[in-house]
C-alpha cells in the first residue's frame, strides 16, 4: 500500500473563492447558449432554450465546437488570475513531479483494464459486436483522433470539475459534502445538453464518484486524468466498430458502456482498488 | 420454398431417435429417397460445409422452425444455398400463403429472440463478472 502526501495548501485564498468557482461554472452553459443563440440566428433557425445544435449545418457546428473550446479556455485560466495566481502557479500544484507523473499511466491503464476485459466478455456472450462501421479514410481518422481526444477532454474536465470546483470545495467545506456535490455537479454537467438518453444519469454518477475520490486520494490530477483518458480512450477507439446487441441494464449503450450493471460493478471494484492502493483519503 | 437441383446428396436435419423421425423416412419414402445423410440438428454447420463443397444439393428439414433456429445462429448461409441452387424441403410445410409464412417466419424470430436473449444475458452476466475479477485482480496485482 503506497499512501501519497498531501500537496501543499495554495499560496492564498479568499471565502468569495468558492463562489467565484461555481460562478464561473454556471457562466459556461450560459455562455454556451449565448453563442448557439447567435450561431442559430446566423442559419435562421429558431432559437431554443436549451443547448441543443444538432441541427446547425456544418460549418456553424464546427464554429460552435470551437466556442465551447474557448469558453473552457477561458475558465481555467481566469479562475486562478482572479485568485491572484498565475495559471501556471495554480494549477502546478495539482501536477507534482518525482514518483507522481506514474499515477497517470496507472490510471489509463486501470481503465483500459476493466473496460477491455468487459468488452471481451460481452464480444464472447455475444452481448456486442464488431464490425468496419466507415469507409477506411474516417476511420483511420477517428482512430488516429482518439488518444488526442481522451487526453483533451480529460484534461479539461478534470482541471474544471476536480481543479477548479472540487479543491475549492475541499478547502472551504466538510469533505463529505464536497465531494456529493463535486460528483453532482460533474454528473449533472453532463446533462446540461439536450441529451439523447438519461438512464445513463446513475453511470455519471458513480463515473464521478470514482474521478472525485481518486483526486481525494492523491490530492492531485494525474490520477483522475489517467482514468478518465484511459476510459475515453477506449469508449472512442471501440465507437467506429462496436454493436449492442445485449441489453442495455446489463452493457450499456454508445460510448456509455459504464451505465450498464456491468460498468456500475466495474466502477464500483476500480473504486475499491484506488482505496486498496492509496489507502483512502490523506 | 425449394428450387430444382439435383447436384450431389440428399442430407436430412432430423434426430434419428426423435418424434419427427418416423415423419421424415415416410417423407424419405414417398420421395423415393434411399440413400440420405442423416445430420443431427446440433450437426447442421457440417450440413452448410457439405453444401459449400458442393457435395450436398438437396437438405430436408421436419419443420420451417428446424431451418430457421440455424440461420438465426449464423450456423448456416442460406443466400449461398439459394445461390448454389439447393433443393430444401420441409416434412410439414409452412401455409403457402405468403402471409401464413411470413407470419412463421416473425413468430419464430420472436421465440428465437426472447430464447437468445435470456442466454445472452446470462453468458453476459456470468462472463461479465469474470472479467471483473480478472480486472480486479490485475489492478490489485499492479498496486
Amino acid at each position: 500500500m503506497n499512501r501519497r502526501r498531501r500537496s501543499s495548501p495554495p499560496a492564498s485564498r479568499e471565502p468569495s473563492d468558492t463562489v467565484r468557482a461555481l460562478g464561473l461554472l454556471l457562466l459556461i452553459p450560459f455562455a454556451l447558449w449565448l453563442s448557439q443563440t447567435v450561431l442559430l440566428w446566423r442559419a435562421r433557425l429558431p432559437w431554443r432554450a436549451r443547448l441543443n445544435a444538432r441541427d446547425l449545418p456544418r460549418g456553424l457546428k464546427r464554429i460552435n465546437r470551437v466556442v465551447t473550446g474557448v469558453v473552457f479556455a477561458a475558465v481555467l485560466l481566469a479562475y486562478p488570475l482572479l485568485r491572484g495566481l498565475s495559471p501556471a502557479t495554480y494549477y502546478a500544484r495539482f501536477f507534482p513531479l518525482g514518483a507522481r507523473p506514474r499515477e497517470l499511466a496507472l490510471g489509463a491503464g486501470a481503465a483500459i483494464v476493466y473496460l477491455s476485459l468487459l468488452y471481451l466478455a460481452w464480444v464472447l456472450s455475444d452481448n456486442v459486436r464488431f464490425r468496419v462501421r466507415h469507409d477506411a479514410a474516417r476511420l483511420v481518422r477517428r482512430l488516429l483522433a482518439a488518444p488526442v481526444a481522451a487526453l483533451v477532454i480529460a484534461l479539461t474536465e478534470e482541471a474544471l470539475f476536480r481543479g477548479i470546483l472540487l479543491a475549492e470545495l475541499l478547502e472551504s467545506w466538510d469533505p463529505r459534502v464536497s465531494v456529493v456535490v463535486g460528483i453532482v455537479v460533474f454528473a449533472s454537467a453532463h446533462y446540461v445538453r439536450s441529451a439523447k438518453r438519461y438512464w445513463t444519469f446513475p453511470g455519471h454518477l458513480v463515473l464521478a464518484t470514482l474521478f472525485c475520490l481518486a483526486f481525494v486520494f492523491t490530492r492531485a490530477l494525474w490520477l483522475p486524468i489517467g482514468l478518465h483518458a484511459g476510459g475515453v480512450l477506449v469508449l472512442l477507439a471501440v465507437r467506429p466498430f462496436v454493436r449492442y446487441t445485449g441489453p442495455a441494464w446489463l452493457v450499456g449503450a454508445s460510448i456509455f458502456s459504464y451505465a450498464g450493471a456491468a460498468g456500475l460493478t466495474g466502477l464500483g471494484l476500480l473504486i475499491v482498488n484506488l482505496w486498496l492502493r492509496f489507502g483512502g483519503p490523506t | 420454398m425449394s428450387t430444382k437441383s439435383q447436384i450431389g446428396s440428399v442430407a436430412v436435419v432430423c434426430d434419428v431417435g426423435s418424434a419427427a423421425a418416423a415423419a421424415m423416412q415416410a417423407f424419405l419414402r414417398a420421395e423415393a429417397i434411399e440413400d440420405a445423410l442423416w445430420y443431427a440438428p446440433r450437426e447442421v454447420d457440417e450440413v452448410d460445409r457439405a453444401v459449400q463443397a458442393g457435395t450436398v444439393g438437396r437438405v430436408i428439414f421436419p419443420r420451417p422452425a428446424d431451418l430457421l433456429t440455424p440461420l438465426w445462429n449464423h450456423e448456416l448461409a442460406l443466400d449461398d444455398w439459394w445461390a448454389r441452387g439447393v433443393q430444401v424441403d420441409f416434412v410439414e410445410p409452412p401455409e403457402p400463403a405468403p402471409v401464413a409464412l411470413l407470419q412463421t417466419v416473425a413468430h419464430h424470430w420472436s421465440e428465437w429472440r426472447r430464447h437468445h436473449r435470456r442466454r445472452q444475458a446470462l453468458a453476459g452476466v456470468l462472463l461479465s463478472a469474470v472479467a471483473l475479477a480478472a480486472a480486479f485482480l490485475l489492478n490489485w496485482a499492479a498496486g
